[in-house]
């Protein structure tokens, strides 16, 4: 039995299901939002945890499970605890945290456990751990002193900025506008990173396999390209193979089963990382490129 | 320079503060998260060279990672306090922002730190009850059933009876449960493999506080761990060693 934690309308978690039906494998779909209607009670041994999980009135035994894929969103989120209950609220949280407990010690493949997934929680945390495994990472700055933004952008040129943690990820240049407003940054801390010209690589790495996408863009970040009147072109794409390996190196030093790292094939040759996503939206690439990814997820959770 | 990082309101390190001062650890400051992050003047680069920082104290002297030698790392959260934004999503959003600066600025001195940071840890992974119970008995302590429930407030379980606390650093264990018996030295040295078994391959664990009761008056049974112990249980002896440890630090990653 595969486990899928998330919203099943969410397309990653739709692909991964459309592609579970394919192959003919059973699986349960633990929808976040119905958490009042899936409680569950387990007995954690010194050899694993025991009991089972309900859904739609069906016990599904742990012991079955070979597989989860997991994309939860935050449950503070969810429409269901917006202007609820205290209780409700209580309840939710105590579901999301003893589903993550679960999924931590769950046996067989998971995409991706807890801990696994919080190094992305910090990018300037994550480029240090990037950086062990041999990648380069942009030179990178966070500051709270505009001099200091200036000193670094006299020796490196063009610079980009964005955020340190998670949130608000978009990344954007600092252009005249915003270093008029550089005095800001004496409220909170920015991170800073040199520029530099190339192609952008979203590499998925599956269980030992790898998808790679090129993408053409005239704009900093490609993910809003559209949306700020921009072009991105996406494509499948072949990475030499030290690179794949390295991919895989990197995936597997951050203990990710499912990773979708962001390279740039930087002009002057060299392979920047800029970043690992530990929940990644495989299906825009899939969609734009046909490459198997949803089916390579499937395939490694049986 | 050797660091006590700790909250303000920390007993047990600045027990720890006096007692490697009082050792003679030379030059030792004692240190707040906040004072990290709330810095007027901060750099924190990585490139080529390394990650390293640089911040601004109160009373106008530099910090520098790189003049770091070794670190009691006693942080459990970021301390951010009231932020002056005009939104609460601002607000919310600046937290946010300081509580991912000041992991990565642990992660440039992490080396030299005891204990290591990780993404969902400051000084060293939070696990849930049952997480510990399959880590120690995988250790081979031994654990009553613990319960996993998607209901609040339900206990993961445990033994009833009085307990001790059992301190690991590095390779020693320090507690009251430690006697050189056989029960003992099988029992030390299980609480020695889960601290090992509580690091990761990126980032590890040093120091745990390991909470043992006695199991129908015979047997000790594991109850707990946690990486934010109390270093008062470890006495003078614990002292003595942390003073070791921190000494070595530099020597083995410099």
């Amino acid at each position: 039995m595969i486990i899928v934690c998330g919203i099943a309308s969410e397309s990653p978690i739709a692909r991964v299901t459309a592609a579970l039906d394919q192959l003919g494998s059973p699986y349960t779909v633990l929808h976040q939002r119905r958490f009042l209607e899936l409680p569950f009670e387990l007995e954690v041994t010194g050899t694993g945890i025991r009991g089972r999980l309900m859904e739609n009135g069906r016990a599904v035994d742990c012991a079955t499970v070979t597989g989860i894929y997991t994309r939860l969103m935050d449950w503070r989120g969810l429409p269901e605890v917006r202007a609820a209950s205290e209780d409700t609220v209580r309840r939710c949280q105590s579901w999301h945290e003893a589903l993550g407990t679960w999924i931590e010690l769950a046996q067989g493949c998971v995409m991706n456990r807890v801990a696994a997934t919080a190094s992305n929680l910090s990018k300037p945390h994550q480029a240090q751990l990037i950086r062990r495994t041999g990648f380069r990472v942009p030179e990178t700055l966070v500051t709270n002193d505009p001099e200091l933004v200036h000193d670094f952008r006299a020796r490196h040129g063009e610079l980009v900025y964005k955020s340190i943690s998670g949130i608000r990820s978009i990344v954007r240049f600092l252009d005249q506008d915003a270093i008029d407003r550089l005095s800001l940054i004496r409220s909170c801390p920015v991170q800073f990173q040199r520029f530099i010209a190339g192609t952008n690589i979203r590499v998925h790495t599956v269980a030992g396999e790898v998808f790679a996408t090129r993408i053409e863009t005239d704009r900093v970040d490609y993910r809003y390209a559209h949306r700020d009147g921009g072009r991105a072109e996406l494509s499948a794409w072949q990475p030499p193979d030290d690179l794949a390996a390295r991919c895989l190196l990197l995936a597997e030093q951050l203990g990710l089963t499912l990773a979708g790292i962001d390279l740039l094939l930087a002009d002057d040759g060299e392979v920047y990382c800029f970043e690992v996503n530990p929940s990644p939206a495989f299906s825009y690439f899939e969609s734009c490129t046909d490459q198997p990814i949803a089916r390579a997820i499937a395939l490694a959770l049986r | 320079m050797w660091l006590v990082l700790c909250d303000p309101g920390d007993q047990a390190a600045l027990w720890a503060y006096a007692g490697l001062r009082e050792r003679g650890l030379d030059p030792l400051e004692l240190l707040s998260p906040h004072t990290l992050i709330s810095s007027t003047r901060s750099a924190h680069r990585i490139d080529q060279l390394g990650a390293r920082f640089e911040i601004g104290l109160p009373d106008g002297r530099v910090l520098a990672s790189r003049d770091i030698d070794g670190v009691l790392n006693r942080v459990a959260f970021a301390p951010v306090g009231p932020l002056p934004f005009a939104t609460q999503a601002d607000a919310l959003y600046a937290r946010e922002e300081l509580s991912a600066l000041l992991l990565s600025l642990l992660t440039c001195i992490a080396p030299v730190s005891v204990n290591r940071p990780c993404a969902n840890g400051l000084c060293g992974a939070w696990r849930s009850a049952a997480e510990w119970t399959v880590l120690a008995a995988r250790a081979g302590l031994p654990v009553p059933p613990a319960r996993l429930s998607s209901r609040p407030g339900v206990e993961p379980g445990r033994a009833a009876d009085g307990s001790g606390w059992v301190l690991v650093l590095g390779e020693h264990v320090f507690g009251e449960h430690v006697s050189h018996d056989g029960e003992s030295r099988d029992l030390a040295k299980a609480c020695g493999q889960l601290a090992r078994l509580a690091g990761t391959d990126l980032l590890g664990i040093d120091l745990l506080g390991i909470d043992l009761h006695r199991n129908g008056g015979h047997r000790v049974a594991f109850g707990g761990a946690n990486p934010l112990p109390d270093l008062r249980l470890g006495g003078d002896a614990f002292l003595d060693r942390l003073l070791d440890h921190l000494t070595g630090l530099s020597a083995g990653t410099r």
